[in-house]
């Protein structure tokens, strides 16, 4: 095994160990310069606030295209000696991957957070000036409310490494209990209440809608109901044993291409497959036109 | 004046045609109803016939050595929890009887974590019932929690893995202090990506390219996803980027099937030839479950669609004939 301390690697400049002060200043000076940089931003002139977005959105997205494209070494160990330019970039590219990882990390923490922010400021505006459907505000912003103090108390009470010495002396019942009757009891529920509910609408619409109108609609029909039976294990079976009194399995062509699951791979390997390849070869390739758009600033809305 | 009022009447490919929505719902919900409720009280087992790529997942899986380390990225949350429920606990039971040690960790929605936690819970509830020892977390499992931005992190990950989870932390139950995940006896012996023996992904969405596209050189990749999901990634699987695939219900219980009757020596699904099976089975161990629960009631769902677009088309073709007359 190898000894722990040899593999551990330091913490950079822009991490902290969890729940240390050293981390909890960090966040502190990052949501301040945040704010800092926000505010100069608003303050910027107008003509300069899309390049100065432009600038940071090319320079992100370099970074990526690089890491991507520039030859890296295999095994790259933070103490090697690069041998020349190219080796040093990649070197560098290399190294400063974490801390730019930790930093995407926390962007990405902070989009959650600003998610929270937009749909409290909605449904409490809503609710305070009591505009239409404001009840059903009310609601969300109860359960959210709810959810959030009852599963931060669980956490808090359980699974710290106080809370969990604590409840292993004197377990504290009632957060845990709250917690579960609102996620476990409710909130799965009703999702997977949400969620069959499509399979109500995608029957009658397949009663009303599927019908033997032209040749299209006929191979589609057929293509559908082989695919159903197929997802039949039942099926698939019973009719295998029915043909495997005819034949056996590899005795004859003609019975072993009956079987269900022989069509059913024609038509994946065939025509499925092959159709679901170009479309995502058509979508990869919009993909990365998107991607080229937005990261030159082309797209209009991103920073006009 | 009452030849006026009184409604045309209908003829019975039209009555064919214009079943009323609520009777079609009121069908749907019976059928499943009473298919679910005989698959409790029967304990009903449909037979399935597992396809290659979910036999190619269970070979990975059912084989990983003990004390080998497994990551599973959980992406699911509630709404696929009939597909990806059904395959996360098959997924745990053969990782759990197996002995192998496992790291969860979600980038797409932070309660994946909290749903995945509840499984495992279940899973370890079910073991303790069966006398059999429970799954620790820090000693057998690890929580490496939620990663907002997962491609970042999975790009790192195929550079360094331990640059990428440094940060992670989880309570050792010896000194009731935070460690470094690094420090668990699930990953103190992993250096490389490499050193995982196969990375798992459960999810409703298209996560699995960027997990291919970045790791899937260096480490197996499996794919548990739903059956919407399941054309898309079938390309992956041809293309021998992703080494095993459970296509959503009927995957699941295939898996189940597939540890109760195992792969023998010869390749056989259930077969007895003499010799080190490709795949054992867990002989007397509860296998089917959730998957097989909801097995009969996918078998009702889809005959009864069936049915009513059969009907549907009897009535259009009756309507035509008539009209034509």
């Amino acid at each position: 095994m190898i000894p722990v301390a040899q593999a551990a690697q330091p913490l950079s400049f822009w991490q902290a160990e969890p729940g240390s002060t050293r981390m909890w200043l960090l966040i502190l000076a990052a949501v301040v310069v945040g704010f800092l940089v926000v505010a100069a931003l608003l303050r910027a002139p107008t003509r300069a606030r899309p390049v100065i977005v432009s600038t940071v959105t090319f320079l992100g997205g370099l970074y990526f295209v690089l890491h991507f494209l520039w030859p890296t070494a295999q095994d790259y160990s933070p103490d090697e000696v690069p041998r020349n330019a190219v080796e040093g970039f990649s070197f560098w590219l290399q190294g400063t991957l974490p801390s730019v990882t930790a930093f995407a990390q926390s962007l990405g923490a902070m989009l959650l957070g600003i998610g929270i922010y937009s749909l409290l400021s909605i449904h409490l505006g809503r609710l305070l000036k009591r505009q239409k459907d404001w009840f059903f505000s009310l609601v969300f912003t109860l359960s959210m409310a709810a959810m959030i103090l009852f599963g931060y108390w669980d956490w808090i009470s359980r699974l710290t490494p106080e809370g969990a010495r604590a409840a292993a002396e004197t377990p504290s019942v009632f957060p845990h209990f709250a917690k579960d009757l609102l996620f476990g009891g409710l909130f799965i529920n009703m999702d997977a209440v949400m969620f069959s509910i499509i399979a109500f609408f995608i029957f009658s619409a397949a009663y009303r809608a599927f019908r033997i109108r032209s040749v299209e609609s006929t191979i589609l029909l057929g293509t559908a109901l082989i695919v159903m039976l197929g997802l039949m294990g039942g099926v698939v079976v019973s009719q295998d044993s029915l043909l495997n009194s005819i034949a056996q399995p590899g005795e004859s062509v003609i019975v072993d291409s009956l079987r269900l699951p022989t069509i059913r791979s024609w038509i994946q390997d065939n025509l499925q497959s092959p159709s679901i390849r170009a479309m995502e070869f058509g979508l990869a390739i919009g993909g990365l036109a998107m991607a080229l758009r937005l990261w030159l600033s082309i797209e209009k809305g991103v920073s006009h | 004046m009452a030849e006026q009022t009184d409604a045309p009447k209908k003829s019975i490919g039209e009555i064919l045609q214009s079943a009323n929505r609520t009777f079609l719902y009121l069908i749907l919900f019976l059928v499943v109803s009473a298919s679910l409720v005989v698959t409790q009280l029967r304990k009903v087992e449909v037979p399935t016939r597992p396809e290659p790529y979910t036999i190619e997942a269970y070979k990975i899986l059912r084989n990983v050595p003990e004390g080998g380390v497994v990551i599973v990225d959980t992406g699911f949350t509630n709404s696929s929890r009939g597909e990806n429920g059904g395959q996360m606990e098959a997924l745990l039971r053969i990782l759990m009887r197996s002995g192998a040690k496992f790291a969860v960790l979600s980038w797409v929605e932070p309660q994946c974590i909290e749903i995945a936690r509840g499984f495992i819970r279940r899973i370890n509830e079910e073991r303790r019932a069966a006398g059999e020892p429970e799954y620790r977390e820090w000693y057998d499992y690890l929580i490496l929690g939620f990663f907002p931005d997962g491609p970042t992190m999975l790009q790192t990950v195929h550079q360094n893995v331990r640059e990428a989870w440094k940060t992670r932390q989880a309570t050792d139950p010896t000194t009731g202090e935070k460690r470094s995940v690094f420090e668990s006896p699930v990953l103190d012996r992993v250096q490389r990506i490499e050193d995982v023996y196969a990375y798992v992904t459960l999810s409703a969405s298209g996560t699995m390219p960027t997990i291919v596209a970045r790791i899937g050189k260096q480490v197996k990749v499996i794919s548990m996803i739903t059956g919407v999901m399941f054309p898309e990634q079938l390309n992956y699987f041809k293309s021998g980027q992703l080494k095993g695939l459970v296509n959503g219900l009927s995957g699941c219980v295939e898996l189940e099937w597939l540890m109760e009757k195992g792969i023998d020596a010869q390749g056989v699904v259930g077969g007895n030839a003499p010799g080190r099976p490709v795949a054992a089975a867990f002989p007397g161990a509860k296998n089917f479950d959730r998957g097989m629960a909801y097995y009969l009631a996918l078998h009702s769902a889809l005959t009864l669609l069936i049915l009513a677009v059969a009907v549907g088309n009897v009535g259009m073709w009756l309507t035509n004939r008539s009209r034509k007359r």
